[in-house]
């Protein structure tokens, strides 16, 4: 089953011979959208196959050993992985929680073969040791430490001080835990990092402030989403089907066939199909309603319905098949009324997130109709405008305790739904501080001056972002720009001095 | 199995504890005392004197005579604490070949990490003869504001010693680990340290199952006894010369004098409102007079000359619980550790401070070893539920450009700890990168002290920009500095070269070994002479004293003439054997002579 929260990312195990792979067209399709970067969600979306058909192929192709799950090959790529853009500042600042909801920690995938290995250390303690490595690197420190986050002082300390007796490396001083040793230092870390936080009043205010602001960004991340998940289309043609039925009882019936039910649904019903079972219920009661002439099996639980009864000649497919779809469009119109109703509720209760979730099936319901999706965009705005505050707060938060590279891009969210010059600033020197990514850093440092032209601070801080990527010639252009502005400015006379120094 | 000995490597005086079942002891030396003087001196005839044998010819041999190595080692030549040092030494500083300090005792140089393991040595004989084995692991203890190099070299001169040091631990954390060890307490604690060339303050947590954490730790290390006895030298040097218009400092025995005579009278002080200093025939005038110099020191004088010590002790104190973001309300106890801290000025600052007495039972002289001797036996034999958890004490980072000081591990994290960087070319086909690392509070790179710096080589040729090294800073448990590299793409470690280091090169560290185990081996064989020669003496003694007796009862026959004849040639091999220094010899001698006068009493009573 996938939750919405799922992590994982299949990425390809190296120096395989694709073409030698037992697969069909499906598996490598999905094969094809499997780049490391993009979790099991990601490829249900960009492949358009139905989730359980995805997670077989891919269940196959580890099966082939085609594909693995990131951090399941050993320590080296585990370090690497961990170094990934997220991770950017390093081990000790391993960032909990940046993308939302708390992670499962039990859940997470590693090569069990780390566990072996002649080591002095129990496989209960490896358990542990390997369960924290690979499992608290989107945790928060609440996770981290075990501990409830509405705990006091006290139980946190306890708890904390319980652990580090467990996990700290003097524990096996002069012992032979071989990798084991750096694991548990990580581990003491990741454990420590988060104590520090939780154990003062201030920086745990602040913190708890950081999470609940991230769990509303969530909200509204995944409200502005537009794909549409699994568990909702199934409620939704679970209820389609429902109305059909009790509209069926109030409309007379055009045709009656006891022929086989139909086959798949087309293509152009976009739903998952319901289970055999399902749908022949569905008919058989709908049907039964129709025509009391008709009898199906032994019972009321109508139990032998279907196609084990002789079929009667005299009604088409056509027919059955028109009549259902009608049923499903008067259906469809009374959904729609309805979720269009819940969306002008949710805006007059200012609550911009349930109103774009009503509104996106509301366009599913009702893909052409231009109004709609001009509401929904337009709501979309207004949830951005509040999400914007919360990216706000979130890159406040991160740029103050170092985690430019997050702070970054949260500046820049912020700036694209309320644009001002400095939001764009500061996500451009945050950028510029981290130093991870440039492009991005010299964009937000652009649009800033597009905001504020005049200003000569801003066209140093972009030629700073171009010399520190390397771009002589753009810095030079900047600097050039920035000197007609201030000819006599010190900070542009530095600049010039690194330019020559670093060598066109 | 094999115990493992704490040792308080102090600037003035050290000491070695090790555990006796479940409480720590400290181990007297041979004289009875608790503590060792860390001097080390060389005599003319060009033996090694460590200890108090050491101090006690120190005035007449000053110029050969080391003390407070401490506040030399794991220095650059050039740096402020080492000309200061230099000003007021009487023996010679010379420049190194890394930069670093070496020191000059009659014609041999020394580097300052050897002198300290002359020291760690005697300590570790020390261990050795109480327990009556061999001692090679130990847990060493550094002032917890020493930097990395200090460390280092203080780690280098445990293993010129000959010992594992298996950890280096700081010395308030330590002193934390004695106070609190065993007695399941619960609070938040400052560690105020004030040693004879250190201060370091720590404030400490101490929680359930046994860990000891450390919050935060600062301190000064060029601050302690010593600059206390240096205002008294100041003072005496300043008054006789307005007296006698003569400059005492030029003349090295006087110099040594005082130093001495101003460390009495400070610790006199300590119980007595005034003492008088006397220090006859301190110098000859060119007329060839003799000046005397007597002078009363007073309570309130001493505290005047070192009032502005004592106030940036506060100072640090105070920045120590800033860091630590907590106020005087949340400390629940303050502990004194060091000799100075028996000063009554110092006292009084300190509960001023804190608005409260600060807490007693603790002895400031031993309770560092004892701590370090803890937890030497936590690490090794693991029945001691106990975990420090210490932290580093400065700010870790690299030099980048514009010489400025990029932080990369802020101080005051605990550690272990590691922190990961990417570097990348600036050049296109750039084949090495170079780092350099420093430790340091200053934003300007060029007032850190600098660690090394570490080249990676071997670089693939590429455009710029396209290599990207990962880089690991680790800091370990025992605050010492690593750089690990790794290429981004192989996945490959990544080959660094360190260079411009000031420490000691492994070449150099093994040659010193093999000079202190040749050191040892000679001391030994020494040793094992001596106790054979007495032995000897002893024997000769009473054998001759017998001779009359024996003559006179047996003296007439020919066994009595036989007897007497061999007894007096055993005499005289043993002589020989002992002018030859032959210990084996002397030792068969011993046995002939303890014959010799069997015999000899069993013809005196028959004779009787």
């Amino acid at each position: 089953m996938i939750t919405a929260a799922d992590k994982s990312k299949p990425r390809l195990v190296e120096g395989v011979n694709v073409l030698k792979l037992a697969i069909g067209p499906e598996e490598a399709f999905v094969l094809s959208r499997i780049d490391g970067n993009s979790s099991l969600q990601d490829i249900i979306h960009a492949t358009g196959l139905l989730p359980d058909r995805v997670e077989r192929a891919i269940s196959r192709l580890i099966e082939l050993g085609a594909v693995h799950y990131t951090g399941s090959i050993g320590p080296a790529s585990a370090q690497v992985s961990r170094s990934a853009p997220e991770s950017h500042e390093g081990a000790k600042s391993s960032i909990s929680g940046t993308r939302g909801a708390s992670v499962v920690r039990s859940n997470h995938a590693y090569d069990p073969t780390e566990l072996d290995g002649d080591f002095d250390l129990d496989q209960t303690k490896r358990k542990l040791i390997l369960d924290r490595y690979y499992g608290t690197e989107s945790s928060n420190h609440y996770e981290v430490i075990g501990i409830p986050p509405d705990a006091d002082r006290k139980a946190i300390k306890s708890a904390y001080y319980e652990l580090v007796a467990i996990i700290h490396p003097d524990k096996y001083f002069g012992k032979n835990v071989g990798h084991f040793r750096q694991k548990m230092e990580s581990c003491f870390a990741r454990l420590t990092e988060a104590y520090e936080v939780l154990s003062r009043a201030d920086s745990r205010e602040k913190y708890d402030a950081y999470l609940k602001s991230q769990q509303q960004v969530a909200d509204l991340q995944r409200a502005l989403d537009m794909r549409v998940t699994p568990e909702e289309l199934d409620r939704l043609e679970a209820e389609l089907v429902r109305l059909a039925e009790t509209t069926a009882a109030s409309s007379p019936p055009t045709s009656t066939s006891i022929n086989a039910p139909p086959a798949n649904t087309s293509a152009s019903m976009q739903f998952r199909v319901l289970s055999d079972q399902e749908r022949r219920q569905a008919l058989a009661s709908a049907l039964r309603r129709s025509t009391p002439g008709i009898r199906f099996g032994a019972g009321p639980s109508g139990s032998a319905a279907g196609p084990s009864s002789p079929p009667n000649p005299s009604p088409s497919v056509d027919g059955l098949k028109h009549h259902y779809e009608t049923r499903l469009r008067h259906a469809r119109e009374l959904k729609l009324k309805s979720h269009l109703q819940l969306a002008r509720d949710a805006l007059a209760k200012n609550d911009p997130v349930s109103a774009c979730d009503a509104l996106r099936i509301a366009q599913r319901l009702a893909p052409d109709d231009t109004s709609i999706a001009a509401h929904l965009a337009e709501v979309q705005k207004q949830a951005n405008w509040v999400l914007s505050a919360r990216y706000l707060e979130q890159a406040k938060y991160e740029e103050e305790h170092g985690r430019f590279d997050s702070a970054s891009r949260n500046f820049a969210l912020a700036a694209q739904a309320r644009p001002s010059a400095e939001l764009w600033e500061r996500a451009a020197r945050c950028g510029l501080n981290s130093k991870a990514d440039l492009r991005s850093a010299a964009d937000s440092a652009k649009k800033a001056l597009e905001l504020d032209p005049a200003r000569v601070d801003l066209h140093t801080l972009l030629a700073e972002i171009f010399l520190e990527g390397q771009l002589s010639a753009s810095a030079a252009a900047v600097i050039e720009r920035a000197a007609r502005l201030s000819p006599n400015d010190d900070s542009i006379r530095a600049l010039r001095r690194r330019l020559e120094r670093n060598g066109t | 199995m094999e115990r493992v000995i704490g040792i308080d490597l102090g600037t003035t005086n050290s000491c070695v504890a090790v555990m006796e079942g479940d409480a720590p002891v400290v181990v007297p030396n041979r004289g009875g005392y608790k503590t060792t003087p860390s001097i080390v001196a060389v005599t003319e005839a060009g033996k090694r004197l460590v200890g108090h044998i050491a101090k006690r010819q120190a005035i007449t041999n000053a110029e050969n005579t080391v003390y407070a190595a401490k506040r030399l080692i794991g220095r650059k030549w050039n740096s402020p604490q080492v000309k200061n040092t230099l000003m007021a030494s009487a023996f010679t500083i010379i420049e190194g070949p890394h930069g670093d300090v070496r020191i000059k005792l009659r014609e041999k140089t020394f580097s300052v990490a050897e002198i300290s393991s002359m020291v760690l040595q005697e300590m570790k004989v020390i261990a050795e003869d109480y327990l009556g084995s061999p001692v090679s692991k130990a847990v060493v203890t550094v002032p917890a504001y020493f930097n990395d190099n200090q460390r280092q070299a203080t780690k280098d001169a445990g293993q010129i010693a000959g010992l594992d040091v298996i950890r280096i631990i700081n010395e308030p954390t330590a002193a934390s680990l004695a106070y609190g060890f065993g007695k399941g307490f619960d609070r938040t604690l400052v560690v105020y340290d004030l040693g004879g060339g250190t201060f370091d303050v720590s404030v400490l947590e101490i929680g359930a199952h046994g860990v000891f954490k450390v919050i935060s730790t600062t301190g000064d290390t060029f601050l302690g006894g010593e600059d206390f006895d240096a205002r008294v030298i100041d003072w005496l040097v300043k008054g006789f010369h307005e007296e006698h218009g003569i400059d005492l400092r030029q003349d090295r025995m006087a110099l040594q004098r005082l130093r001495d005579a101003a460390e009495k009278a400070k610790c006199e002080l300590s119980s007595v409102v005034e003492t008088e200093i006397n220090l006859p025939f301190i110098i000859s005038t060119g007329r060839n007079e003799a000046l005397h110099l007597q002078r009363t020191l007073t309570r309130s004088i001493l505290e005047e000359l070192t009032a502005d010590l004592v106030t940036r002790t506060v100072q640090i104190t105070q920045q120590a619980l800033q860091e630590a973001k907590l106020s005087i309300q949340d400390i629940d106890e303050t502990i004194l550790v060091g000799g100075m801290t028996r000063m009554p000025a110092v006292q009084r600052s300190v509960a001023q401070f804190f608005h409260k007495e600060p807490g007693k039972g603790v002895h400031p002289d031993e309770v560092v070893a004892l701590g370090a001797a803890i937890q030497g036996a936590a690490l090794v034999e693991e029945r001691h539920e106990m975990v420090l958890l210490d932290v580093t004490p400065h700010d870790l980072g690299i030099m980048t450009v514009g010489s400025h000081f990029e932080e990369l591990i802020p101080q005051n994290t605990t550690v272990p700890t590691s922190r990961a960087k990417i570097f990348t070319t600036s050049r296109d086909n750039q084949t090495a990168v170079k780092i350099l690392v420093m430790q340091g509070e200053s934003q300007k790179a060029s007032e850190n002290e600098l660690l090394g710096e570490f080249v990676l080589t071997g670089l693939k040729p590429a455009p710029k920009g396209q290599v990207e090294i990962e880089v690991t800073f680790a800091i370990n448990t025992d605050g010492i500095v690593s750089v690990s590299a790794k290429d981004m793409d192989t996945g490959q470690a990544q080959s660094i070269q360190v260079t411009a280091t000031s420490g000691l090169t492994s070449d150099e560290i093994r040659h010193m070994m093999q000079n202190a185990q040749e050191y040892m081996i000679e001391r030994r064989t020494d040793e094992a002479f001596e106790t054979e020669r007495q032995k000897a003496e002893t024997l000769v003694a009473e054998v001759e004293s017998m001779f009359p007796v024996v003559e006179r009862v047996v003296g007439a026959s020919d066994f009595g003439r036989d007897a007497l004849a061999k007894a007096r040639s055993v005499v005289e091999r043993a002589r020989t054997a002992v002018k030859r220094k032959d210990t084996q010899a002397v030792r068969e001698q011993v046995d002939m002579l303890e014959r010799t006068i069997r015999m000899f009493r069993g013809v005196v009573t028959r004779g009787a």
